[in-house]
């Protein structure tokens, strides 16, 4: 009687587990949608744009044209993207040759010494539909601090096998928090920093070039 | 940059510079004293490269959170060793080798900028032991007049290759040494024409070890930094060509010229410094040498078939 309850306990715990391994395996399988991917960034579709206030005047524009890294997502959005990105410095184009040496030189991004600014996630809040609160440490100048950035899924289109996905993160920071100070004091450049980032993905086995 | 900033960051460190010269040199009871008029323009090129660099980019923190940011840290450095060095002026030749091999060496050590390796770091000390050991040596024999105008069209040239660098802070800081070397040099025409020292004797101010200290570690550290940075069009020669001007003061000690004392020997010894200057900035300011544009469109080229797909 005892040997048979035994098997019988044992028979149980084996068919549990079967049922959570089989449960956990369709959670997470594309059709379900809930399983976190890793999308690869297309460095053609992604740039990274922004903003300063120039001699008090007019708001003047750069964007950095090679963006990098990888974005951890779910398709269906029930979870946080996680941003681990790279802004390649020497990438920074403004339009204007002359502008792009300076803004590279050691007054400002200091591209000699520090080749890529970066931003790796540190967690999401959600606060809307396809819409998240990014808290994460962005790295400029060697010097990293904490930022906040609003994201917005802008899209998720594809298959079963592959996918692609974009997202637009919009924040604010003081360039002066990392040393880049030239200008601030006597006005002629703004401190504050409007960032917009533009992302697309591709999830899936990587594409032949 | 407007012109209120421009005369807060080159104009700020002459008139400091000029309130350490202008006494130490001018006033015959001050320039008496040993080792003020040898160590005053060694002080007030080191502090006006520390006041430049706060007066734009705040006070560096240490350890530096940039590379160039070591540039004010060695000059407050220099600015201190000055009155030590100028007050060994004349100990003798073991004491010139000593303070030329021991500046190589430390500034070699501590001035690391990017892309530096072993080779270039060496290269840096050599440098500077150079510089010292022919500017302690001119220091004697050449008048303050000389020297000091030489180092005014030296920084003046090193500022335009900062500026062809795109490298603001370092412009200034060079805009601000070539200042403080015209003032020096004004302070030392003044001391010659119009002072006469208690005894009635003419005094034709020297610039000292101190002097030459600081020289030989700023025109090297200042040279060596905007190589380092260049964003621009500077290429290493045009570096070399305005760095090596004023060790060309030993072509004017040459026979036949080292004796010559008059306005022509002084015209000469100064045309021997502003040469190989103004052969870097036309080289550089015309464009020989530089591709400048099709540069560009290779880049243009490059990026267009790395990154655009139909």
């Amino acid at each position: 009687m005892l040997m048979l309850t035994r098997r019988f306990s044992l028979s149980l715990l084996a068919l549990s587990a079967m049922t959570f391994g089989v449960a956990v395996a369709v959670a997470q399988s594309p059709q379900s949608g809930a399983r976190v991917e890793s999308f690869r960034l297309d460095p053609v579709h992604c740039m990274a744009l922004f903003r300063l206030h120039h001699q008090g005047a007019g708001q003047f524009w750069g964007r950095f044209n090679e963006v990098t890294g990888t974005v951890d997502y779910p398709r269906d959005d029930s979870k946080g993207p996680v941003f681990d990105v790279a802004v390649a410095v020497d990438s920074i184009d403004t339009g204007t040759t002359k502008l792009d040496r300076t803004l590279m030189g050691p007054d400002f991004f200091n591209g000699v010494e520090f080749n890529s600014i970066t931003f790796k996630s540190t967690g999401a809040e959600r606060i809307g539909e396809g819409r998240w609160k990014m808290n994460g440490d962005l790295t400029i100048l060697g010097k990293t601090l904490p930022v906040t950035a609003e994201v917005e899924v802008t899209g998720v289109r594809g298959n079963p096998v592959v996918a692609k996905a974009g997202w637009e993160a919009i924040f604010t920071i003081k360039r002066s928090d990392y040393g880049m100070t030239w200008g601030v004091e006597n006005g002629s450049l703004g401190d504050e920093v409007r960032l917009v980032v533009g992302l697309e993905g591709e999830s899936g086995p990587p594409a032949r070039r | 940059m407007t012109f209120g900033e421009l005369l807060l960051t080159v104009g700020l460190p002459t008139l400091v510079g000029a309130i350490l010269i202008v006494p130490a040199w001018v006033i015959p009871r001050i320039r008496k004293t040993a080792g003020i008029a040898g160590s005053a323009l060694g002080v007030a090129l080191g502090l006006g490269v520390a006041i430049a660099f706060m007066t734009v980019a705040d006070i560096p923190s240490l350890p530096p959170t940039q590379k160039w940011h070591m540039l004010p840290i060695i000059a407050c450095g220099v600015t201190v060793l000055c009155p030590v060095v100028a007050m060994v002026d004349g100990s003798g030749e073991l004491g010139r080798w000593l303070i030329g091999i021991a500046s190589g060496a430390i500034i070699g050590w501590l001035a690391v900028f990017p892309n530096m390796d072993l080779f270039m770091r060496i290269l840096l000390g050599v440098y500077v032991a150079m510089t010292f050991m022919v500017l302690s040596w001119g220091s004697h024999r050449r008048r303050g007049l000389t020297l000091n105008l030489a180092f005014t069209i030296v920084f003046t040239g090193l500022t335009l290759l900062c500026m062809k660098a795109h490298f603001i802070t370092l412009t200034l800081i060079a805009a601000a040494l070539s200042s403080i070397s015209f003032v020096a040099f004004l302070s030392a025409l003044v001391a010659a024409i119009w002072t006469r020292d208690e005894d009635g004797k003419k005094r034709f101010i020297k610039i000292g070890w101190g002097g030459a200290f600081a020289i030989a570690a700023l025109i090297p550290m200042v040279t060596f930094c905007g190589w380092a940075y260049n964003t621009g069009d500077v290429q290493w020669v045009h570096w070399l060509l305005v760095a090596v001007a004023p060790v060309m003061l030993l072509f004017g000690e040459l026979p036949g010229l080292s004796h010559n004392n008059r306005l022509s020997g002084f015209v000469v010894r100064i045309a021997l410094v502003t040469a190989p200057v103004v052969i870097g900035l036309t080289l550089l300011y015309s464009g020989v040498g530089l591709d400048v544009d099709h540069a560009d469109d290779e880049y243009n080229i490059e990026y267009f078939e790395e990154h655009m797909e139909p």
